[in-house]
């Protein structure tokens, strides 16, 4: 494993936060560590809603299963993370 | 506010309050009759202001405060003004040189 | 000896050159650092300072100037106001001398650059002053917060902020440098002069000193007004220049200029002036919201301005306006949030009567800002302050090295502006920003914000606490929230019933 950096933009936020995260987990967890720094202090959670990884710069929608490092996603490359319904 | 509500041709001087403010005030009506002066007080400062030009001359403000005034002594008091300025020992002019 | 009239004296030194016989005009006035752009010395003649003044009525002028706020602050030492202020102001004046005093004398060596190698000859008579003002604003600056530093160490920042590593002292550094140290003299005349003083100064040395006024604290009013008559003089130059400019057809290259320093300017005033207005000024003395203050300043004076001597407003003008509603607010949660990252005590402005002038003055806060101040609330209401603290580091802007911002809530926008420039990843809070920065590459792309230090392994341990002592950030220095919470006790009242 190694810890990589991303840049976490939850939606609701007014800043994004650099998170660093397990580049072998999956979306699920990276979306789990962005939540950490955000939800909950600056933004309302959303117990109804899960939170999906979406690739800011192309609006791709990450599978949840999907790990990190199969993204190719570039170091502090930024993330928005979606509250949806599945 | 948009842009275009606060485009308008006023030009003049601002002031830090005190006496020589008021003087102005006073000088500024007697230098530019016929013309409506907009004041605003905002406490610390007030603004001054007509439309298209501004003046302000030594003697209305020797007049104004009762004793001699070099114009000079203006900038003590000049925080900002509205405008391009033209300075001389005997008036100071504030001005626009496009009509909005 | 029989003196000349002021104008005639004038119309003498402004003519005051000479044709150099033993070196050839470059060498005494390089290109990198006079900037004169093609436009030959007999043009550069042609400067016409408006706003004329002799040596000897500066001389005369400034002293009775100085003369004024020291007796102000004498006579007021007594009441000893800064003790007994409402801590949200006290915020307020440390926020302001760390970030401007030391940074006057940056704009001591920019005059100077001017009062040197200006090619006209009237502009560096005048840039001779205003190198003399600058080092006025540095002194006083320093001398009139000195006497606070028994209150607490915070105080000594006023000194000490722009030699440190702190995040908002980079950000402020950066925007300096590339503004005061690293531009030529006409450049220095047109991004300083010009778009700085002529616009934005008013902001923080008028429009706050109208703030001070209504809250009590007239030594504080009466210098920074009295600063600004200084900035309204020197500020002149700019205008001149630009004739000079316009006149030779240099005018695409002028309004380039203002382009890029009006952008990085509001950025800059965004973080400093706009909190403090709007919320560390107790609501009772705000004379006029941070934007409204904008709107005299800037979009009605400055702008115009502009339109009179044949400019345009900066091409991103709609996006700009639309920030006035935007970034001082999230700038603010941020600094807030981060306050132990900062070296004032920012005060939340966020109880049942703030909010209620802020979505007044600002339609639309509550279900964007007030959301977020909802969250931070509420742990408040329940105790759970450790929620109301960052344990990560926000992603910063490459060109303002400050947070990357937007609107949250109901209208939620933010977003990052990357760039992958000679292979490194840029990350800027708007397409404005990353525009400036393309536009010189070569100038902005070696500086490292507080990420890029973090993440080369500058800042150990790499966590909140490493950061917090790269910053030079001893406790009694970090901020805590200005009134101990005291803000929310109406929502924890409301809570208990
Ligand atoms: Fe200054
Ligand atoms: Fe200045």
């Amino acid at each position: 494993m190694a810890m990589f950096p991303i840049a976490s933009n939850v939606e609701g936020d007014m800043a994004i936060m650099v998170v660093m995260v397990d580049d072998e987990g999956t979306m699920d967890e990276v979306a789990k560590a962005c939540a950490y720094h955000s939800v909950g202090r600056r933004v309302a959670p959303r117990p109804d809603k899960i939170l999906r990884v979406r690739r800011s710069s192309t609006g791709e929608v990450y599978p949840r299963d999907m790990r990190l490092k199969e993204a190719g996603l570039l170091p502090t490359e930024c993330v928005d993370l979606i509250f949806s319904d599945a | 506010m948009a842009t275009e509500t606060l485009r308008n041709n006023r030009v003049g001087p601002i002031l830090r309050a005190g006496d020589v403010a008021k003087a102005a005030v006073q000088a500024i009506e007697r230098d530019n009759p016929g013309k409506a002066i907009h004041i605003d007080d905002r406490t610390a400062y007030i603004r001054v202001e007509c439309d298209d030009e501004c003046l302000l001359t030594r003697a209305s403000m020797e007049l104004a405060l009762g004793r001699p005034f070099e114009m000079r002594e203006i900038e003590i008091s000049l925080g900002s003004f509205s405008g391009n300025i033209d300075t001389s020992p005997e008036c100071i002019r504030f001005y626009f040189n496009k009509h909005v | 000896m029989t003196s000349l009239k002021q104008d005639e004296y004038y119309d003498l030194i402004r003519g005051v050159n000479w044709t150099p016989k033993y070196v050839p005009e470059e060498e005494i006035f390089p290109e990198e650092m006079s900037g004169s752009r093609g436009i030959p010395m007999a043009q550069w003649e042609a400067f016409d300072e408006p706003y004329k003044v002799t040596y000897g009525d500066y001389v005369q002028t400034q002293r009775e100037k100085d003369a004024g706020v020291y007796s102000v602050k004498a006579g007021l030492e007594r009441a000893n106001y800064v003790k007994t202020a409402d801590p949200g102001w006290v915020s307020t004046l440390q926020a302001h001398y760390g970030a401007l005093a030391v940074a006057e004398y940056a704009a001591a060596t920019a005059e100077a650059r001017m009062a040197r190698f200006s090619k006209a000859p009237g502009n560096r008579v005048v840039a001779t002053f205003g190198m003399l003002d600058e080092m006025r604003h540095g002194q006083l600056q320093l001398f009139f917060s000195h006497e606070h530093t028994r209150l607490s160490r915070q105080w000594d920042w006023a000194h000490k902020a722009l030699y440190t590593n702190e995040w908002a002292a980079i950000a402020a550094r950066h925007m300096f440098d590339d503004m005061m140290f690293t531009r030529d003299a006409i450049s220095t005349a047109i991004m300083l002069t010009f778009a700085f003083e002529t616009g934005f100064t008013n902001m923080q040395f008028l429009g706050l000193s109208a703030d001070a006024a209504e809250a009590g604290d007239h030594t504080f009013s009466n210098l920074i007004s009295s600063i600004q008559t200084d900035e309204s003089r020197h500020a002149q130059q700019g205008g001149a220049i630009l004739k000079v400019m316009v006149d030779n057809g240099k005018i695409d290259d002028a309004q380039h200029m203002i382009d890029v320093i009006f952008w990085r300017t509001w950025k800059l005033f965004s973080v400093l002036t706009g909190p403090i207005m709007d919320y560390y000024t107790p609501l009772e003395h705000r004379k006029q919201s941070f934007k409204e203050f904008m709107e005299e300043w800037i979009i009605g004076q400055f702008v115009r301005q502009l339109d009179d001597l044949g400019l345009k407003k900066p091409w991103y003008w709609d996006t700009f306006v639309a920030d006035l509603d935007q970034a001082h607010h999230a700038i603010h949660v941020g600094v807030w949030f981060y306050r132990p990252t900062v070296w004032w005590n920012p005060a939340a402005g966020a109880s049942p009567e703030e909010r209620a002038w802020l979505e007044q003055k600002y339609p639309g806060w509550n279900t964007t800002f007030g959301r977020t101040w909802d969250v931070i609330t509420d742990n408040i209401v329940r105790g759970r302050l450790n929620m109301t603290l960052p344990e990560t580091l926000p992603l910063l802007c490459n060109m303002s090295n400050v947070p990357i911002v937007g609107t949250p809530g109901d209208k939620w926008n933010t977003k990052d502006y990357p760039l992958v420039y000679e292979g490194r990843l840029y990350h800027f809070g708007s397409p404005i920003d990353r525009w400036c920065f393309e536009q010189e590459p070569e100038r902005y792309k070696g500086h490292m914000n507080f990420i890029d230090r973090v993440l080369a392994g500058l800042v150990q341990p790499p966590d909140m606490a490493g950061a917090l002592a790269y910053m030079g950030l001893a406790p009694g220095e970090m901020g805590e929230d200005a009134h101990d919470y005291a803000w929310a006790a109406a929502y924890q009242r409301k809570a208990a019933e």
